[in-house]
Parts: structure tokens; sequence; C-alpha cells
């Protein structure tokens, strides 16, 4: 009888153990979204003013920038820097990339941003497809060339989540400038199409700020 | 007839009946290891190959040979719908098609006894439902983390390759080691791989169908390359499912090994020791997830996963061919039963003297029968 309690006793430890483990792999859930802010204002109210964002400076030997909060920076070398954000309400990720180069003189925008689209390593998406180009693309306010690609991230057991690739390319002098923008989009989200915009008002400060 | 290896008399064959060993063996081999001889099913080698008679055992060769055709076919439909971008249809059936044939196989040879309910959620339903429970909470820390351009991060590395794939492992065993330890009657190797087996599948499934739920519920056909999408399906099909099948089953053979009272032959040998069969379940499960992550690619993948299935096959056909050798008893049906390899009527012994068969390798619905029939019999 003592032995069918403990034996008993175990297999609710073992239980209990594993689905701990499955709840501790749980990365942080973020803060709760803020409740709206009070207002003596009920009708024809003027727009929400837009939360100040800080930004800060970057600078590496081939650019200057500045970056906006959430964003933080990931990795940067001379000539390179990788910002990234990971929205903790809604799993989605977000990583921007800046990469100055040398180019031989009269390369073209588009030129550039060809070649950078073939050294893509897009191995590990599947569905990939060309959504068109950037309208008006310009990286630190030198017109250049854009184009957006989208597929599914495949992890190692299966296809899982949609990745955003947003590509713009500036030329100015011998050195052109890369822009590179991936997002994910999290199933949990309900409207995973504002999620993108909201990010594109963020790259867009970035983009702006770029000088060389 | 006499054998020399146990030296008991045993019927007239090409096998002892008693410890299997080939009596008309002339390889300088010892002919009571039999490696051409499958102990589950003698057609075929120990090491060859063979998804069917290694994980649905109990099968006999007409069912076998169906299965098979099942496999191939379904994984080329599978693949077929993938590759004309039928991604929601084609994800299901991936995820869902070897569980499925593999709950077919459960129920068919009814190795769950008198219990089925108890023995499938204790195994299936438990991995299934501790797989989604571990692919909802890391699944928002997982995506994004190989994000394109970047190269995968230190820590979508360890994420992705070491650390959620062991978490895997271990909660994949959870079900079986329950059974373990509340049905103490399953003391046969080949309970242990059945069990290991259903959990292992019922948790790639729930896995799978998580993480690709965004493209179960997305739209009916997707856009971009069909082999981009048919490559992963043939994955998601048969290779995942069929590695956390072949880990799980290994550890838990070795597991049910230790069980079972019959004392062996001879030495089981390390392969068959249960360190070892976690070592190599540990191994089965980082290795694929690792090389995909830090050297990926959807053809890559498939020989990360292919060649890692194909190694954790031999090492489980090892194990149970040993065990089934080495810890061969009578089943206790006090009957005869017709072989269903060589059709052969056989005595209540370990092996078929005809065809070298473990009995154990038969269907419990059948050894019933013959109990039944061996009762109206006496009676
Ligand atoms: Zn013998
Ligand atoms: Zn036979």
């Amino acid at each position: 009888m003592r032995r069918w309690t403990f034996r008993r006793g175990l297999i609710l430890a073992i239980l209990g153990l594993s689905f701990m483990a499955c709840t501790t792999t749980t990365i942080p859930v973020g803060p709760v979204v803020p409740g709206s802010t009070p207002t003596p204002c009920t009708v024809h109210c003027p727009p929400p003013a837009r939360a100040p964002v800080t930004g800060h400076p970057f600078q590496n030997k081939r650019f200057t920038l500045r970056y906006y909060d959430p964003f933080t920076v990931v990795k940067h070398d001379d000539n390179s820097v990788v910002l990234g954000y990971v929205n903790q309400d809604t799993g989605n990720t977000f990583e921007v990339t800046f990469v100055g180069e040398d180019v031989p003189s009269g390369t073209s925008a588009q030129q550039l941003l060809t070649a950078a689209e073939k050294n893509l390593d897009t191995s590990q998406l599947s569905g990939v497809q060309d959504l068109g180009p950037i309208y008006g693309a310009e990286v630190g306010y030198v017109a250049g060339a854009g184009d957006i690609i989208a597929g599914t991230e495949d992890l190692p057991n299966a296809p899982s989540s949609p990745v955003v690739l947003e590509l713009m390319a500036s030329t100015h002098g011998g050195t052109g400038i890369l822009f590179l923008a991936a997002s994910t989009i999290n199933p949990n989200t309900r409207n995973p199409g504002a999620l993108i915009r909201a990010a594109n008002s963020h790259y867009d400060l970035f983009v702006n700020s770029v000088a060389w | 007839m006499h054998c020399d290896h146990c030296g008991r008399e045993t019927p007239p064959g090409h096998h002892c009946a008693y410890c299997g060993a080939d009596l008309t063996a002339q390889t300088h081999h010892d002919p009571r290891d039999r490696r051409h001889v499958y102990a589950a099913n003698p057609h075929e080698h120990v090491y060859h190959p063979g998804i069917v008679s290694t994980f649905f055992p109990h099968l006999s060769p007409p069912r076998t040979h169906q299965v098979r055709w099942l496999l191939l076919g379904g994984t080329i439909v599978i693949f077929l719908l993938a590759l004309a971008r039928f991604v929601p249809v084609a994800i299901v059936l991936a995820a869902l098609f070897v569980p499925i044939l593999y709950l077919i196989y459960f129920y068919d040879v009814q190795i769950y006894e008198n219990e089925p309910l108890r023995i499938l959620a204790g195994s299936f339903v438990l991995g299934g439902a501790l797989g989604a429970g571990l692919s909802l909470v890391s699944y928002r820390s997982t995506v994004g983390l190989s994000l394109p351009g970047f190269g995968p991060s230190p820590q979508a590395i360890l994420q992705v390759g070491v650390w959620l794939p062991l978490l895997g492992q271990v909660l994949m065993l959870v079900g079986p080691v329950l059974l373990f330890l509340t049905r103490r009657r399953f003391d046969h190797v080949l309970d242990g791989l059945a069990f290991g087996v259903a959990s292992g599948l019922g948790f790639a499934a729930a896995q799978s169908i998580v993480y690709s739920w965004l493209l179960i519920v997305g739209p009916f056909q997707q856009q971009g390359a069909g082999t981009s999408w048919a490559l992963p399906a043939i994955r998601t099909t048969i290779l995942v499912p069929l590695v956390d099948a072949a880990t799980t089953g290994l550890v838990c053979a070795a597991l049910w090994l230790r069980r079972d009272p019959q004392p062996p032959r001879r030495a089981l040998g390390w392969l068959a020791s249960l360190p070892v069969a976690l070592l190599v379940a540990a191994l089965g499960q980082v290795v694929p997830n690792l090389g995909s992550t830090l050297w990926g690619g959807q053809i890559v993948d498939l020989l990360w996963y292919g060649g890692t299935l194909l190694v954790l096959l031999l090492i489980v056909r090892h194990v149970l061919h040993v065990g089934l050798v080495e810890k061969a008893r009578a089943l206790g049906h006090e009957a005869t039963l017709t072989c269903p390899h060589c059709g052969h009527e056989v005595p209540d012994v370990p092996f078929c003297p005809h065809c070298g068969l473990a009995m154990h390798a038969t269907p419990k619905r059948g050894r019933r029968a013959a109990a039944t029939s061996a009762g109206k019999e006496q009676g």
C-alpha cells in the first residue's frame, strides 16, 4: 500500500515537472499594454500625441546614423550595424541592418540592390516571393532603389511564420549603403499588417538620419 | 533435433526454437547472432534500413508490404500537394500521416492488450499534449531567431539546435516512463518500443501543427516556388516524426529490456544499455537540429534528418534484435500459432523453427485467439 502511494506521488511529480519544464521555457512576457491616456477631452479631440522616442547616435568608419527606442545595437563593425527589437507583447522580431561598402564609380542604386538580393540567404525560407519595389526608396535623403521580399521561416520541424524583408540601396560617390529590414509576424497578433507599418515609421527615422 | 548452442532438443527446422540460433549456418559468424535473419522480420538483415519492420515490428509480411506502399504513396501525395502549394492541406496531412498510420497499427496488433484508452493516453496523447505545450510556449522566442541576412545568432543556435530538442526528448519520455511505473505487465522490449514510438509521434505531430499554425489557417494556396514547400513537407511527413519516434523508442526499448524478467542468455552489449540509449537519443535530437541551424538549406536539412534517421534506425534494429534473441521466451499461449512469416504451425516456443521469427513479434491479437482456442480445447 505504501509502495503504491509512493509510486503515485512519483507519477504526479513527473507530470508536474514536465508541465513546469514547458512553462519555464516561456520568455518573459512584456509589460501589459498601458490603458488609454486619461484626457478631459471627449468629443472632437485632437489626434493623440505620438509617444516621444529617444534617439541615440551611432557612428562607425562608414556612416553615422541615429536609432530610436525600442531598437538597440545588436552588433556592429567598421562597415555595418545591426539594430534589433523584439516586441515582447506580440513576439514579433524586427532587425535592421545598414551595410556600407565601396562600389565602383557609376554603380547605380539598382545595381547595388540587385547584387544584395542575389547574396541574400533565403535558403531557410519557404514560398519566397517578390512583393515589388519600394517607391521613393532613399537612404539619408539620397534617392535609391528598394524592394520587398516575403517568405515563410522554415523552422527545423516545419515551415512556420512569415518573414518580410525590405531592402533599400543608395550610392553616393564611391560608397554604397544598403538597408535591410527583416521582421516576423506572430500568429497571436490580431492585425499583423499594422505592426509592419508601425515599424516602418521607425525605419523612416533611421533611414533619414544616415550620413556618409 | 539437438541444438549445439543451447543444448536443448528443438523441433526440426532451420532455427533452434529456443535460442533462435541458425542451425544451418555455414558462415564463420556466430550462428547465435544470426545478423542476416532479423528477429522481427526474418526476410531482412538486422542492418537493413527498413522503416516498417523497425517501427511496426508486429506486422505480418503482407501487412508490412501494405504499410510500406502506404508510406511511400502518402509521402508522394503530400509532396505533390505541397509542390502545388496547397500548403494548409499538405501540412496537416504531413503532421498527421505517420501518427495515424501508427495508431491503426496500434489497434490492428492490439499492443495495448485490454486497456486501449489508458495506454494511448499515456503514450500518444500525453506526448502530443507535451509537444503542443512546449511548442506554444517556445514559439515566440523561436520564430525570427534565424532571420536571413544575419546568420543565426548564438542564442538561436543554442535554443533551436540544443536545448529545445533536448527538452523535447525529455518530455517525449514522460508518458512512457509513467506507463513503465504503472503498467508492470507490459514487460517486453517491443512494448517499450511501441510506447516510445507512439509518444514521439504524438509529440512531433503536435509540434508541427503548432509551429505551422499560421500557415494552416492561412491561404489555401501559397505563393513562391513549389519546391520550397515540397522539400520541408518531406521532412515534416516522414523524417522529423520518425527521428522523434526512433530516439524515444530506443530509450524505451533499453528501459523495457531492464524490466523484462527473462535473464538474457548472453550479455546484451553496450549499445542496448540505458545510458548509451540516452546518449544516442540526445545526439539523435541535437545533431539534425543543430546541423540544420548551423549549415541549413532545404535540401541540406533533408540530409541532416535523413542521415540521422538512418543511423538511429540501424541502432534501434540492433537493440530490438539483441533483445528479441537474447531475452527470448515463449508467449505462454500453450497452443499453436501460424507463423505469419512462413505459414508453418508453431508450438508455444520463442522462435519459429522454420524461419527464425521471434514469436513475440507477432500481433497480440493472434496470440489471444490462440490462447482462447487452446482454452476451449482443454475445456
Ligand atoms: Zn538452441
Ligand atoms: Zn516462421
